[in-house]
């Protein structure tokens, strides 16, 4: 069973499976946790094979979950594939990634997502997108310390620190900071941020 | 039984070689070098990966930057984790955090100071380090520049440092504890460099719909604040100086935070000092997150914690020896 499963993740990752039999599958992606998890890790591994940014993917999410519900045929097996490997390769996993982010982007109800609001802080929504889940960290995970609001008020000072110090890191100043968001970035109660601010403040919540 | 004997000759005149390779250079050299990393860094086009590695964490990131006339336009995508990203615009700094669904535009407030260079009265750097190149070594398929950075006493890290020898990119950086051990690192696997680079590589493809935006709005946030010279730090390893000292609000808590930094030229510290409020929890002790070592501890009303990229004596001597003169 969890082999058929994985060869037909597999087939579909490879833009190989049928129209029909990909519709259903997606069915499948969408009612089961298990099946969900075993997507996303699918998709991560596709990915870095790939060597693609990750950030193609939210572009074409719209377009593609609009394809879903209108048009599911659009995972039908790509036939020049082998004719182009590489550069379809490439595409092939754009499709993916774009339909993972499909996928998240249905989980997540997209009517109360498209608070697209510049220039106001607004509360950020409870995310439920399983992809999401997947990448999350506990917050202050690597401070040696038990509570996390002391971790994070050491985050907060961390950050500003890095606004006012010129460590010998050459092209890649920002480096820490990414690192550090993959910390910060996780509390989903409100709308939290990480913000780097050469002059002062730095972690927003 | 001759071979052997020309073998050992070769092994020989090869080590006395390798030795050889490692020569002492001034911290002129080095400032010199440093400052064409840092120029190069900033003026040149390039597209390429970095693996970063601190504590037991291992993150990939793709890093491309164009230089113009217009400045400095960055981008920085996560390549593990969540796709974390990060658009810099000279001085405005755009996080894309996808875990909280989130885009955070900071903008930095014109006509205030560039970032910190070195105090001018900092002394030589020699004093506190030792100096020396160890010949070529290839990183990310170009040719670089090894340096070593060691310190002379336990206060400080060390570094190593692969410059391209062509373009004068740092490459590879290695941050070492004072037992010469890497405790943090990172490295160029691949890099191309550009005459120019297209604009539209530097946008970020989320279309921010899903997202929820947060603008810095508060113009005030950058505003001076009065600072209290009373506090002083009276015990510092030979050569860290007083590069800052401000006073400003943490958006954690928005309460006004002293705030002291101190450096050899190298090292980075700083001391924050912060009135103890109800319902909040501050570090006591020791603590460390990759290279970066924390202190804090209480004194009277306040709470006084020193981070930075130094070992862990260094923050707890800064620390502890904090006092209010008045």
């Amino acid at each position: 069973m969890t082999k058929q499963i994985d060869e037909k993740l597999s087939a579909f990752v490879d833009g190989e499976l049928e129209a029909v039999e990909a519709d259903r599958l997606i069915s499948d992606i969408l009612s089961n946790d298990e099946l969900r998890s075993r997507w996303a890790n699918y998709h991560s591994i596709s990915h870095s094979l790939n060597g693609q940014s990750v950030n193609s993917e939210v572009d074409l999410s719209s377009s593609i979950s609009a394809a879903l519900a209108n048009e599911p045929t659009v995972f039908a097996p790509q036939h020049k594939k082998r004719i182009f490997p590489a550069a379809l390769k490439q595409a092939a996993g754009m499709a993916i990634a774009a339909t993972v982010a499909a996928v998240a982007v249905l989980m997540v109800q997209p009517e109360e997502q498209n608070l697209f609001n510049p220039g106001a802080v607004a509360k950020a929504p409870t995310i439920s997108s399983p992809i999401a889940n997947q990448t999350v960290l506990p917050v202050g995970v690597n401070w040696s310390v038990a509570e996390p609001s002391v971790a994070s008020k050491l985050n907060a000072y961390l950050v500003n620190h890095n606004g006012y110090s010129t460590p010998v890191r050459g092209a890649m100043p920002f480096a820490q900071i990414v690192s550090y968001g993959t910390k910060h970035s996780v509390k989903t109660d409100d709308s939290v941020v990480l913000e780097y601010n050469p002059n002062g403040s730095s972690v927003r919540r | 039984m001759r071979r052997g004997f020309l073998i050992t000759v070769l092994l020989f005149s090869l080590s006395i070689s390798l030795t050889a390779s490692a020569e002492q250079i001034d911290s002129d050299t080095v400032r010199e070098w440093l400052g064409r990393v840092t120029a190069a860094g900033k003026n040149l086009n390039y597209e390429g990966t970095f693996v970063y590695r601190h504590g037991n964490e291992m993150e990939a990131v793709k890093i491309i930057h164009k230089a113009d006339d217009k400045g400095e336009h960055e981008r920085m995508i996560s390549l593990t984790g969540s796709a974390r990203e990060i658009i810099r615009n000279n001085e405005v700094v755009t996080c894309i955090l996808p875990d909280s669904k989130s885009v955070v535009v900071d903008n930095k407030t014109p006509g205030t100071q560039q970032l910190p260079s070195f105090p001018s009265e900092l002394g030589q750097l020699d004093a506190y380090y030792d100096f020396s190149f160890e010949g070529y070594e290839r990183v990310a398929s170009r040719e670089a520049r090894r340096v070593v950075i060691k310190p002379q006493d336990r206060f400080r890290y060390g570094y190593r440092l692969w410059i391209d020898d062509a373009f004068e990119l740092l490459l590879r950086s290695e941050l070492l504890d004072p037992d010469g051990n890497a405790v943090e690192q990172i490295m160029f696997t691949d890099i191309k460099l550009y005459e120019s680079l297209d604009s539209d590589l530097l946008k970020s493809n989320l279309s921010g719909r899903e997202f929820t935006w947060v603008t810095d709005d508060e113009t005030n946030h950058d505003k001076p604040m009065p600072v209290d010279p009373h506090w002083q730090v009276t015990n510092k390893p030979k050569g860290f100086m007083l590069a800052h000292h401000n006073m400003h609000k943490l958006p954690e808590t928005n309460r006004p935070v002293e705030h002291l930094v101190y450096t050899d030229g190298l090292a980075w510290v700083s001391v924050y000092i912060e009135k103890i409020a109800k319902n909040s929890d501050s570090l006591q002790g020791a603590t460390s997150m990759g290279a970066v070592n924390a202190y804090g501890r209480v004194m009277g009303e306040y709470h006084v914690t020193a981070v930075g990229e130094v070992p862990a004596m260094t923050v707890e001597i800064l620390s502890s020896s904090v006092i209010h003169t008045k």
